[in-house]
Formats: structure tokens, sequence, C-alpha cells
């Protein structure tokens, strides 16, 4: 069962009209109606086509040899008996490439090359006539290792006498919005120094402090990592990826392997899902470099689901250290914060979550005096990148917890302590930044799912014996991108007056690609079904998009639909003006028909002005209608590197969610029951995708809170590396029933007045299942996951008499 | 001597008012394989006696039948005091490990926790 609210501030949409960039009006046509996906009959139907179906004439297959080894030098590495396979066209090592790459730190290498730093990392690959030659093939290559002390704890990592993963550190090149600490395993180190921390300290009545953490998890997108790409002879590349940033591949592709930019086509067909995993760049450089050492044949690598585990990158795992002081109001005064983001062995994306992170440390809260640093440390793990929510799910999970602890030890209800801290309009956050009058309302968000919730409810045994409770947790989050990360758009118009949208955010099931068809319908006063999104993404034909991340599409990308439906219209006032004889400011278009304002018996069907207007005599003027959109953020900076001042969000998302669940504590089994959703989203643009995202980040996250994590053996082997024995959320963990309220406060620079919404659904679900745990139990749990045998351990543990009684 | 071949397995029904059931202990709703499992099989003896047959999963390298704990005698004790006398013979019986699934004393606390309950399952419905 699912229930639905909306809690639309009326007042505050009326009040906003002609305030903002849109003229926001109270009724439209396609936003904010709950519209079938442009891709459902494609999707649905198995017409839609991935890189993993791709077959090309020619192809070859590829296939790398993985390290045995966390951490080992490369003594030697022998392919000849690989070459000599009759199906072997090409093997290669890290001799054939020995540059770095990376988004923010050029730290990876396309192939080991001196030294493995990971248990998976490739260490030689090879292109066969076939998969199973491939296979075959790497078997035959033999590499000598000499293994050295590997790493795997980050607090380890940090000790002065650690074994270093990247000895030469000092010489990456790495984005100016990054600190890596040469001699050390520090990636990057971001800092939070607001206020004066001693004196607000000095103002506590209560401290407390506690440490949590979480291991690293999976994207486990459908389709795995997946890559096809032809390297031309004279140096042209054409590449098909499984990517959620087609222009960040063909960057990164460029600067690592020195093909001009123009020279690189990327096509980015269906994606069989992202959650970050295909952010950035993966295998593409790979499969380039196979197909060159091929004499230009394409090289299709299509990973396993094994590989995806121990060989591409995941979401890095995280320890938190809390400090909180609390005065006799039950505000805080002061926080110091430690988060330590486990890199793994490469951070050429990673070093970003934990910067995130550091701006966004206190939560949703206003906290006067700061000290925090957040850091990103390299270990001989897996590497790990982006995943939906971004650093943020793993932060919550600490801040949301201390947040319930605190409030125990003073004694002050949950939500009351929340709502007593919660940034509000004109709060400050931890970079300075004053939230502005429209920035969303996150006390909101609280209340509503303390209602629908049903908190202070006293219900705590259900029928069957198990203890019930009920557990709240707040959140927030901006995009996480450089200040000037860009979108654009085009608008071409078809001979029969349809339309053509073309955008560079990629469909990874997000579901953008509708929501700014409807956006284009809407402002171009036309039918959705009339307007086709193209599907594809081609870097030489498709407009610019910085990445398919941040949930910083819908807005960004919608500003510049917008902006393009904007440039058509004004083309055709500009041919209308001359065919009606008024001015162009008095046309009007709607229902397809341009016209003169209050003279609609006038109009003259969009139709006959998109290739421009014919006459009677067959004298034509104008010409095809082409719009053009672009945006980029206004006013984002750098963060002062000591202090980490300044202003790094395009837009905040507030949020909370809240859980009530059942507990056998003989089992440790935790079954949630129901679970309440609140999001200020500014505007609902389409309800039917917006729930969509709701329940599966819900279902995402619960998965993550109660389930998922890597496990290594002593030598830093992946133990869980398949589906059997890495648990996710199927179908029938989904809970019961599931009640989402749309707060809909708009941000006058948001497309309609939207802000995004995807990760944020998933960001605090875990902490409200452990406060609901300890609601139910009284057992206090402090890292993830919470698996039937860490509850029951924890129970027996800290409430032994909890199972007597029971027995 | 010639290798001999299993040609097949004859499973008689349970005799005629006996009740079974199964307890899995899983990782996840969805799906998963057994973590512990816990099956169970009570005959009606006579008019008052009932004899319990208990098997168990992932707790040994095969499955196995807890054949001297079935043989606790009822002697018109209460079902927990049965309970107490046989569930050290059962734990005699099996023999978890810790692995990526379960560690052996949660094995143990759920071959204990899952075997209470499938007694008083089978017991209160008989």
């Amino acid at each position: 069962m699912s229930d639905s609210r909306h809690i639309c501030a009326q007042d505050e949409l009326i009040a906003s009209a002609g305030k903002s960039d849109f003229g926001v009006i109270l009724s439209y046509k396609y936003v904010g109606k709950g519209l079938p996906r442009v891709d459902a009959f494609e999707k649905v139907t198995g017409m839609a086509k991935y890189v993993a179906d791709m077959e090309i004439p020619g192809m070859l297959y590829g296939k790398f040899l993985r390290s045995p080894h966390a951490h080992a030098r490369i003594l030697r590495i022998d392919t000849k008996r690989a070459e000599k396979h009759p199906e072997v066209v090409a093997a290669i090592t890290g001799q054939a490439f020995p540059y770095r790459m990376g988004l923010y730190v050029r730290d990876k290498m396309v192939i080991a090359k001196d030294k493995v730093r990971w248990a998976g990392e490739p260490v030689a690959a090879v292109a066969a006539e076939s998969e199973e030659a491939a296979e075959d093939a790497i078997e035959l290559i033999t590499v000598e290792y000499e293994p050295v002390k590997p790493v795997f704890d980050v607090i380890e990592a940090l000790k002065p006498d650690a074994p270093l993963v990247h000895e030469d550190l000092g010489q990456y090149e790495h984005s100016p919005a990054f600190t890596p600490v040469p001699g050390t395993n520090i990636a990057n180190i971001f800092k939070i120094r607001k206020g004066n921390i001693e004196e607000g300290f000095g103002q506590a009545t209560t401290v407390v402090e506690n440490e949590f953490s979480m291991p690293q998890v999976s994207h486990a997108a459908m389709e795995t990592r997946a890559c096809v790409a032809q390297y031309f002879p004279d140096g042209s590349t054409e590449v098909w990826t499984s990517a959620q940033s087609p222009f960040a591949v063909r960057y990164i592709l460029s600067h690592a392997l020195g093909i001009p930019l123009h020279r690189i086509n990327v096509h980015v067909p269906h994606v069989g899902g992202g959650f970050g995993g295909k952010a950035g760049i993966n295998f593409e450089p790979l499969v380039v470099l196979l197909s060159k050492f091929s004499g230009g044949r394409p090289v299709k690598l299509l990973l396993t689901r094994e590989e995806e585990f121990t060989s591409a990158a995941q979401r890095q795992g995280f320890y938190g250290w809390i400090k909180t002081g609390v005065d006799a109001d039950g505000k805080i005064t002061a926080e110091q914060i430690k988060y330590i983001y486990d890199a793994g062995a490469y951070a050429d994306y990673g070093v970003n979550p934990g910067r995130a992170a550091g701006y966004s440390c206190t939560g949703p809260y206003e906290v006067p005096n700061i000290h925090a640093d957040s850091m990103t440390v390299y270990t001989n793990h897996p590497y790990g990148t982006a995943f939906r929510g971004f650093g943020h799910l793993e932060f919550l999970w600490a801040v949301e917890r201390q947040m319930d602890m605190v409030a125990l030890k003073i004694r002050l209800d949950p939500v009351e302590f929340r709502l007593r801290n919660a940034l509000r309009p004109g709060s400050i956050t931890a970079t300075g930044e004053k939230l502005r009058e429209d920035s969303g309302r996150v006390d909101q968000c609280i209340k509503a799912v303390a209602e629908t919730i049903g908190w202070g409810k006293k219900e705590k045994q259900a029928a069957s014996g198990k203890l019930v409770g009920t557990g709240i947790a707040a959140l927030w989050k901006a995009p996480a991108m450089p200040p000037n990360a860009a979108s654009a758009a085009i608008i071409k118009f078809n001979e029969d007056g349809s339309a053509t949208l073309s955008v560079g955010v990629t469909e990874i099931g997000q579901g953008t690609t509708t929501s700014l068809a409807q956006m284009a319908a809407e402002e171009l006063g036309m039918s959705v079904e009339k307007i086709r999104v193209v599907p594809e993404r081609i870097t030489d034909l498709t407009p610019y998009s910085w990445q398919t991340v941040a949930s910083r599409n819908l807005f960004m990308e919608g500003r510049a639909v917008i902006d393009a439906a904007r440039d058509v219209k004004e083309q055709i006032f500009e041919v209308a003006a001359q065919v009606l004889r008024v001015p162009k400011t008095e046309l009007a278009l709607e229902d397809e028909t341009v016209f003169p304002k209050r003279q609609r018996e006038k109009g003259i069907p969009l139709q006959q002005f998109v290739m421009g207007y014919s006459y009677a005599d067959g004298s034509a003027i104008g010409g095809p209608v082409l719009g053009r959109g672009a945006y980029v953020p206004r006013g984002l900076t750098y963060l002062d590197p000591e202090t980490g001042q300044g202003f790094p969000a395009l837009k905040w998302t507030f949020g909370a969610q809240g859980v009530r669940i059942e507990v056998d504590v003989e089992t440790g089994e935790v079954k949630v029951l129901r679970v309440a959703s609140a999001f200020d989203i500014g505007k609902t643009i389409n309800p039917l995708l917006v729930h969509g995202q709701v329940y599966g980040g819900v279902l995402q996250s619960l998965s993550i809170g109660l389930m998922e994590g890597y496990i290594y053996d002593e030598k830093g082997a992946m133990l869980n590396s398949n589906f059997t024995d890495y648990k996710i959320a199927r179908a029938s963990d989904m809970p019961d029933e599931h009640v989402v309220t749309l707060i809909e406060n708009p941000q006058s620079d948001g497309p309609y007045g939207a802000r995004g919404i995807g990760e944020l659904t998933m960001l605090s679900i875990p902490p409200a299942i452990a406060n609901a745990i300890y609601d139910a139990t009284g057992v206090q749990m402090f890292k993830l996951p919470m698996t039937p045998e860490s509850v029951w351990t924890a129970v027996k543990d800290q409430k032994p008499e909890l199972l007597r009684r029971s027995r | 001597m010639l290798p001999k071949f299993v040609t097949s397995i004859d499973i008689p029904p349970p005799a005629k008012a006996s009740r079974g059931s199964y307890l899995k202990a899983r990782r996840a709703v969805g799906e998963d394989l057994c973590v512990v499992g816990v099956g169970g099989l009570l005959t009606p003896n006579g008019k008052t006696r009932k004899t319990v047959r208990l098997a168990y999963s992932s707790v040994a390298p095969t499955p196995v039948r807890a054949f001297e704990a079935e043989k606790v005698s009822e002697n018109n004790r209460s079902i927990d005091e049965l309970l107490d006398e046989a569930m050290p013979i059962v734990m005699k019986t099996v023999s978890p490990i810790s692995d990526v699934r379960g560690g052996k004393e949660y094995r143990a606390n759920l071959v204990e926790v899952l075997t209470r309950r499938l007694v008083h399952q089978l017991w209160e419905a008989a």
C-alpha cells in the first residue's frame, strides 16, 4: 500500500508570481502531470538496446587479467604465450600506456604498471576473436609479483609508518578544489573552520561523542560496465559506452590518451542503470587501447558480475567521529567532526564525496562553531567513485544517529531536538552561506514525517511478540560539482510541426528526459506527444552537459530547455510578426497555434512556421527553426582550503524520512513495516516519476542499511563477489506501506520552482532504521549493515535481558 | 568390489495426522541461501504421546538428523522442559562454522531459537 500527499505552499506560489525568473503561474498543462515515461514502451517491451547488446562487424572481445594481490610490485609480465593463441589479436600490459588519468586527480592507471594497488586491478588485457578465446588467453599470461605490505583500514592508513599506496602523490595533477598531502595516504583533506570551537564547547552543558562506520557497497546496476571502442588509424576514435557522462568520458579520454577532443566521438545509447558508478570514466581507455593494438578493429568489453565487484569502482567505505556540544536549551553550540572516506586504491573521482560531505558536514542543522576535517584516504581496497547520494548517505548515517543520541542524553524528544536546530531561511551554513528565503524548509519535512509515521504513538510490541519502534532522520544535499558545471539543450522542428529535443543528460532510469519533454511542451504550447527526446547521446551532435550526476539535471537541463524554448518562440514570433502584422511582443503560442493575444481567431498553425513561412505565391521567409539554450550556475565558488568558506550549492534539497519497524531480538531480524518520506522539491514536475524515485531510493538505501557490504579475507581479496553472498534488497523486501509527502516551496531560479530529488530519496533510511531499533529495543547500532547477525550481537552485548525474557 | 549406484530412494509418506514445518534463517526476505534451516515432523504416537523428528541444514557438512535428541522421552513433562533437555543434545549433533553467511555463535543461537519455535509451533498445532 502506498499513499501520497502534496503540500503545496499556495501562498508562496502566488507571492512569487512575477518575482520568479519564469513568472510562476498556478496552472500548467503538462508540468505537474503524472505522464508516463517517454522511454516506457521500448524498455518494457525489450526493444531498447544497450551497449551490452551491441555487436558490430569485425568486433573483438576484450578481457583483463586481475591482480591476485592487494599490494605488490610487478617484477615481470610475460604475454608471449597469450599472443601465440590463434584467436588472440593483441595482448597489452601497463607498458602500452604508462600515463595516469582522472576526473579530479590524475592518479589512476589504465592498466597497472610497476605495482598493483588492489586485488582485482587489471594488470594485462587481451583482445581476441571470441569471448572464450579471450578468457583462455588471459590464463596464459604469467606475472611475477613481489608482495608488499598492504593497508586496508583508513585509521591504519593515516599512521605515519603506514605503507604508502601512492609514493608519487605529490606529482599528480589535480583540480584546484582539492588538497592531497604528499608523503601520506591522504588523497584529499577538506576543512571547515567556522566560529570558535573552544568557545562553542565552553557554552555547552552536555557533550556527546560517537563513532560510526559503513563498508564499501556496490552500485549493482543491472547492466554491468560495458564499452565498445574503435581506434582508427588516422587517430579518430568512436566509443559506445554504458556511461552517465559522455562528455566527461570524452574529456578524460582525450587528456589521458592525447587524442584531440574533436577526434573522439562518444555514443551512449540506453543505459541499464548507473547510480553514480557510470559517472566519470571507467574502462573506456582500456578498450580504446585494445582497439589501437588490434590494428583498429572494434573491441568490446562487458564486465562479468564478479569483475563488477572486484575490479570496477564502488561506493567508498566510511568512518565518522562526531563530538557535539549542546546547551541547556537544546541548541547545538559546537561540533567537532572527523569524516574519513576509504578511497581504495585510486581517488580520481573519489576525492569529491569527502569534499561534499565536508561542506554539508552538519546535516540540515545550524551549528555556530565547527571544526571539521573530511578526508579521503587511500587504502588497498578496490577504488571508490560516485554513488547516488555522493558522500551524504555515509555522513548522514553518522549525523542522524548522533542527533538521536544527543537528544537521548539531554532527554529531549528527537523530533523536537531536530526542529530546535533545523536550518531555516536566514540560517548560516557550515560554509558561511546565508540560506535564501526560497531555499526550502527542512522543518516542514520533519513535521510531515513525524505526522505520517505516527511519531509518539506508544505501541511497542506487536501481536507476534516482536518489538516495534519508530525512528526519524532528516537530510539535505546540494549538487557536488565544479562551480562552472554547465548544461545545454537544442530544440529543432520537423516538417509536420513536431519537435526533437536534444539534451546531454543521459537517461539512466531517473526519468529526467520525460520531465524535460513536459517542460518543453509547456513552454512551446504544444502536445508532449509531439516532442521526441533523442534517446542516444552522441558527443559529435548532442549539446554539452558536464555530467549526469548530483541531482543537477532536472534543474540545470530544465533551465536550458526553457531557455531553448524561449529561443524557439523568439524566432517564430519574429516571422509571425511579419505575417500577422503585429509587434512580436503581442504574439502568443498555445495549442500549436501562433496568434495575436486577444485575437485567437487570427491564429496560424505553428507547423506553418517551423521550416520558414511560405506565402500563397510560394515565396518564403524565415527558415528552419533551431532553438538553443544554456545554463551555468551563478555565483558558485571554490571553497577556501583552510576554512571551507564559500558558496558550493546551486540549490539545497531538504527532506526527512521515518520508519516503523519490528525487531525479532532472538534472530536479529528487522522488518520495515512502514516508511514515510517528505522532501521540499519546490515543484513537482512529474509526480509519477518522483514517486518512482522515492520508492527506488528507499529500497536501495534500506538494502544498504540492512544487507550490503564488501567482505574481505585478511589479504584483501573479496569474499562475496556475487549476488549469492552480496545481498541486495528485492521487491519482497519492500516495506508494506510508504507515505510520500511532496512539499512545494518554490525555488525562484529553479525551472517552475523545482529542485533536484533523485539522490535525496535514499539519504536517511539507514539512520532512521537504527533510531527505530533503539526505540524498539534500547540497543544502539554504530555500524552498517545492520544484518540480523549484527543486530542480534548488539542485543546480546547491550541488552541480554531481552533475550532471556523472550525465551 | 564393483561400484554401486543408488537407483532409487523411497520416502514413505508421513504417518497419519503428522505435521511438519521448516524454518529458514536468511539474510534477505527476497531470496537467499539458508543461514540455518530447521525441519521438524511431529507424529502422534498413540492417544497422548508424540514423536518429533528434527533435521538441520547449513550447520554441518551435510543436512543432519538429531536422532539422539529425538529420543528425549515425554514423561508428562512440559514442552519447555523437554526442549531444555533436548537442546544440549541437538547442539552436539550440529557443528556450525563461521563463514561469509554467518558466524558460528550466531548459527548456534539460530539452531536453539528456531528449534524451540518450530517444536512449539508443531506442538501447539497438534
